[in-house]
């Protein structure tokens, strides 16, 4: 067993190398990242926490090819983002990445199902009809396709978003605080959605937040302070239990 | 799917664009129509000729009429002779030529630059109208006339003639086209003693006719056939169609740019207020090249619509535009406008080009858009200056100042050219540094309105300098507006008054006698009729070929002895000779002329006079001036001109006469006269023509740069929903708000007007310092305030309307609408 074992990073969908990300320069520099090695395993959502300005963002963008780390390597579904151009990587992000983010930032002149439909458009394929339309139903707005996300609610237009981040069938999603801006039924139905999408579909999710709620949905808790990887929870049987994740985060935010 | 999606929902923020898009390919299109309907036409006179035989043309000369060399009237007549026993060739006309206008009214009918309209009744069959009352002439005495000369059979008119005004009896009316007369008909014996050579014949022949014809002929002359008999229309008709032809292009020229920065504004502006959704569609997957083309799409479904629009009110605004330009003098009266697509079609994808140009700037900026700024919180104010605005800005700033450093060592014409460049360099810089510039003096501007009570000042203040892209972007149409006009009209009229000032001071004191209004010139009779010291010369052509013999036209002058003599108390240098010898067939010269021809003085030289006879001239003069009185190249006895040229005219007579015993000795009808000055300032209704031009495209260029103010207003007012209701909550009125917003669309008018008054200014200075230097004395600036008021009153109307309306309408709902 020990000789067939294939390497771990082999299944992970995600892997940072010592990845560091410096704003500005001189006096002014602040580094967000300082140096983090971390992967994401297929299959498996992961929830990243920290104290406000730990770095949780910077280190999504950083792995989703958003944006480029001052150091380290960033390798996404077997590929290195670091020597891709600036349209290679849209390529990749297009093709092996989605998003879901706390402003759900659709298209305002599009409707539900030409939102869905963007990715695939700008890919250059004819989206079919029926893959869209099974996407809505999949998060449970079929009847929606035709509006717009001026006539949706936060959870809807959420849900829309799923859609499109889910249609070119990525490797991995990543969310940053998807539930920030929902009330709280809204929040659980899009963090069931998620669940059941890793579950069933063996979705790869990174997601962003500081609701130990929303991070008890993930089978593995990521806590950063400073720019560094500080803690981690991992399941041991179930997922990680939202009051073992709060005492942690508390502990993390007096400590800074 | 995208482009047009975007196009639906945002489509406030294309209407600048389309409106402009389509006023420019309306522009267009009824320019083309128009051009189109200007093409050469058979002049009715002649219509009815299957053929036109025309004497060899002189190769074209620059400043002068292309002459055909004439054959005499006896030649010509052998020649319809022979012309007339071929097969299939019923009649061959020689159509003989003299200068007549009726007298009405104290004016003369038709124009003054037309060729002579006197002809024999035999050229009448050649017309396409015929008698509607009266018959032929039949007596030396008689005349068929154009109705609209308003004279009926048995009717006694007064012909303007070279020989003098003369008394005719109508026998007959003709009824020919247009609103200018379509000739005067005399008898054949009478049309021949009064005219000169012969350059056409018109015949009329069966179709197999003209290769006999020109087989006759060989290249002794032409063979007008079908289209080509155009080649005969009225000069008039050749130099509107020039005019036209000018300013038409001109107008075009101005259209297609304005309509080029109008979307090249509107769409940066709307980029950048975009910047979010970019971002998103990048984040979405899109490559940096997808949003460029995103971008175009849009540009061109707009430029499409536009197309679409502008053609059908091309279409429907032709017609006018033609008859508004048949108006000013540009194009003949009875322009009829047929309607054609590919003019249409041209302009359309000409719309679409100006689209895509004006376009690309804007879209390269939305593709360097990250795909983070979606994920960003707060719209932040990217800088507003750009390295290419940078780099831009700073290079027209240095040409303007290059321009204004060479001024002072340049001539005083290319001091207008170069103040004129420096102008519109200046311009150019003041509107790409724009949002650099702006910060110091809207806090400048702003100083006494935050003096005021309320808070308006203050939050004028406070969202120009922090939207200062916004402010930069509304006021560079009303700067480039406002320059335009001050500049184009500024300096127009003050070349106006200073050469008319340094005309009159050149000819002097004294009186000047001209022809009757339309009139195309003085006969020998009214000219020696003038009292005093009255000096003049008779205008003839000759046509000389040279030993290489090659033909080429010159102008000779005749002058009186009397004349001579005055005039070389003058200006004018005897070199050598005689010019007491300056009678019968001598000539004389400039000398540059005569080495540039190879003569020497005593030379005998043959030329073709205007009746198509061979004159041996001899030269006995040369003489020095800057110009030959009467500007000819050769000057020779006033006898000898009339004996070769019974059609003659002179332009005018200077003398030193008091004007009122001039005016009394010329009692009879058939001259005008003036003092110097008013005579050096009339020049033929040029500047009238000149001043409805510039009008013309002054409108044009404040035309669209309202839209482009308009366009940028309303789309910065519906971007500052959020900024009005903040404004709400804080406790604003509706009212207070719209008070703010027309506080600040004042300001961006007074700032436009202000920099662009500076600049024009400036520029219309050192013009008027350089046209002081070249006439030795101080000219006066003059500033078309009306214009000026005019413009800056319709942009401000428009900017206040732009923005005020939709201001206060958000404002009455953005409480309730949060
Ligand atoms: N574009 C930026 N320029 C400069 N500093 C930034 C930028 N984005 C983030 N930062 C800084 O980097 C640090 C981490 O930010 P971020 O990743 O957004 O934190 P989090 O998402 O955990 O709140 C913070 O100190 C923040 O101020
Ligand atoms: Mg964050």
């Amino acid at each position: 067993m020990t000789v067939t074992e294939r390497p771990a990073h082999a299944t992970e969908a995600v892997q940072l190398r010592q990845v560091s990300r410096v704003y500005g320069t001189g006096d002014r520099a602040v580094t967000a990242l300082d140096a983090v090695t971390l992967g994401f395993r297929s299959g498996t959502g992961t929830a990243v926490m920290g104290p406000s300005g730990s770095g949780k963002s910077t280190l999504l963008h950083c792995a989703a090819g958003l944006d480029r780390p001052t150091g380290g390597k960033v390798v996404v579904a077997g590929t290195d983002l670091g020597p891709l151009t600036e349209t290679a990587r849209t390529r990749l992000r297009r093709a092996a990445i989605g998003f879901v983010f706390q402003s759900f930032n659709l298209m305002p002149a599009l409707t539900a199902e030409q939102n869905v439909a963007l990715p695939l458009l700008l890919a250059g394929a004819k989206p079919p009809r029926d893959a869209v339309r099974a996407a809505l139903a999949e998060v449970g707005l079929a009847d929606r396709a035709r509006h717009r996300p001026s006539e949706l609610s936060g959870g809807q237009q959420q849900r829309v978003a799923i859609a499109r981040a889910l249609i070119t069938r990525p490797a991995v999603v990543f969310a940053d605080e998807p539930t920030g801006a929902l009330d709280t039924g809204s929040s659980r139905e899009v963090l069931g959605l998620l669940r059941r999408l890793i579950d069933q579909h063996g979705l790869t999710v990174v997601m962003v937040t500081h609701d130990p709620v929303a991070a008890a949905y993930a089978d593995r808790v990521v806590f950063l302070a400073d720019g560094r990887v500080a803690d981690e929870l991992t399941a041991a049987g179930g997922p990680p239990a939202a009051a073992e994740i709060a005492t942690r985060m508390a502990r993390l935010e007096s400590a800074c | 799917m995208l482009s047009l999606a975007t196009l639906r929902s945002r489509w406030h923020a294309f209407l600048g664009t389309f409106a402009a898009l389509a006023a420019g390919v309306a522009l267009l299109g009824a320019t083309g129509l128009v051009l189109l309907a200007t093409e050469p036409r058979v002049p009715a006179r002649l219509a009815r000729a299957d053929l036109l035989v025309q004497a060899p043309a002189n190769p074209a000369v620059a400043g002068a009429w292309q002459l055909r060399r004439p054959w005499s009237q006896a030649e010509a007549a052998e020649l319809a002779g022979r012309l007339g026993a071929l097969d299939g060739v019923s009649a061959a006309v020689p159509d003989v030529a003299f200068y007549a206008q009726a007298l009405v009214g104290g004016a003369a009918a038709g124009d003054a630059e037309d060729e002579p309209q006197g002809h024999g009744w035999s050229s009448a069959g050649l017309a396409s109208f015929g008698l509607t009352a009266g018959r032929a002439p039949a007596a030396a005495g008689e005349v068929v006339l154009d109705e609209t000369i308003g004279a009926a059979p048995g009717d006694r008119v007064t012909l303007l003639t070279a020989a003098g005004p003369r008394p005719y009896t109508v026998s007959g009316t003709v009824d020919g086209p247009g609103e200018y007369p379509a000739g005067y008909y005399v008898t054949d014996a009478e049309a021949a003693r009064l005219g000169a050579g012969v350059t056409q014949i018109g015949v009329r022949a069966d179709a197999q006719a003209a290769d006999r014809v020109r087989a006759l002929l060989g290249d002794t002359a032409e063979v007008l056939v079908g289209d080509a008999m155009t080649a005969a229309e009225p000069v008039r008709e050749i130099r509107l169609r020039e005019l036209a032809g000018l300013a038409l292009g001109m107008i075009t020229g101005l259209g297609t740019f304005t309509s080029i920065f109008v979307v090249a504004s509107t769409f940066a502006f709307g980029t950048h207020q975009r910047r979010r959704e970019f971002a998103l569609l990048r984040l979405v997957g899109a490559v940096p090249r997808q949003v460029r083309h995103t971008v175009y799409a849009e540009a061109v479904m707009v430029s499409l619509a536009a197309g679409a629009a502008g053609s059908v009110l091309a279409a429907a605004s032709a017609q006018w535009f033609a008859d508004v330009l048949a108006g000013a003098k540009i194009v003949r009266p009875d322009l009829d406008v047929t309607l054609t697509w590919w003019p249409l079609a041209a302009a359309a994808a000409a719309g679409t080009a100006v689209a895509v140009l004006g376009v690309g700037s804007a879209c390269r900026r939305a593709a360097k858009v990250a795909p983070l700024e979606a994920l960003r919180t707060a719209a932040v104010e990217t800088r507003p200056m750009t390295r290419a605005r940078w780099a831009g800005g700073l290079l027209s700033a240095l040409l303007a100042a290059v321009m204004a450093a060479t001024l002072t060592g340049a001539g005083a014409e290319s001091a207008v050219r170069n103040a004129t460049v420096g102008a519109a360099a200046a311009v150019l810089s003041m509107a790409l540094l724009g949002p650099a510039l702006l910060p110091p003096l809207l806090r400048v501007a702003c100083r006494p309105l935050t003096r005021l009570p309320g808070a308006a000042g203050l939050i004028v203040r406070e969202s120009s300098l922090t939207g200062v892209r916004r402010i930069a972007s509304a006021t560079a149409p009303v700067m480039l507006t406002v320059s335009f006009a001050v500049l184009l009209v500024g300096s127009l009229t003050t070349s106006q008054e200073a050469t008319a000032n340094e005309e009159a001071t050149r000819v002097g004191a004294g009186v000047a006698v001209t022809a009757v209004p339309h009139g195309a010139g003085l006969s020998r009779e009214v000219a020696a009729a003038v009292p005093g010291d009255a000096v003049y010369a008779v205008q003839s052509t000759v046509y000389y070929r040279d030993e290489k013999g090659h033909w080429s036209q010159r102008s000779i002058s005749g002058v009186s002895p009397k004349a001579l003599a005055a005039v070389t108390r003058g200006h004018l240098k005897l070199v050598a000779g005689d010019l007491t010898r300056l009678t019968g067939g001598a000539f004389a010269t400039r000398p540059d002329l005569a080495e540039a021809n190879g003569w020497r003085l005593g030379d005998a030289v043959t030329v073709r006079a205007a009746n198509g006879a061979d004159w041996r001239m001899r030269l006995v003069a040369l003489v020095d001036g800057d110009n030959l009185p009467g500007g000819g190249e050769a000057l020779v006895a006033e006898d000898a001109v009339y004996a070769h040229d019974p059609t003659a005219l002179i332009p005018v007579v200077f003398t030193d006469a008091p004007r009122a015993e001039v005016t009394a000795a010329l009692a009879a009808p058939g001259a005008t006269v003036r003092d110097m000055v008013t005579w050096a300032r009339d020049d033929g209704g040029f500047s009238t023509l000149i001043w409805t031009f510039v009008m013309i495209l002054v409108t044009i260029s404040a035309g669209f740069g309202a839209l482009s103010i308009a366009n940028t207003l309303l789309m910065a007012v519906r971007d500052r929903h959020p900024e009005f209701r903040l404004l709400r909550l804080a406790g604003a009125t509706p009212r207070q708000v719209a008070g703010v917003i027309a506080t600040e669309s004042t300001l961006i008018v007074a700032l436009g007007t202000a920099l662009g008054g500076v600049v024009s200014g400036g520029a219309l200075l050192v013009m008027r310092s350089a046209l002081a230097d070249m006439i030795g004395h101080p000219v006066p600036l003059t500033l078309p305030w009306g214009v000026i008021t005019g413009i800056v009153a319709t942009c401000l109307a428009i900017a206040l309307a732009a923005s005020v309306i939709p201001a206060y309408r958000a404002s009455r709902h953005s409480l309730a609408t949060s």
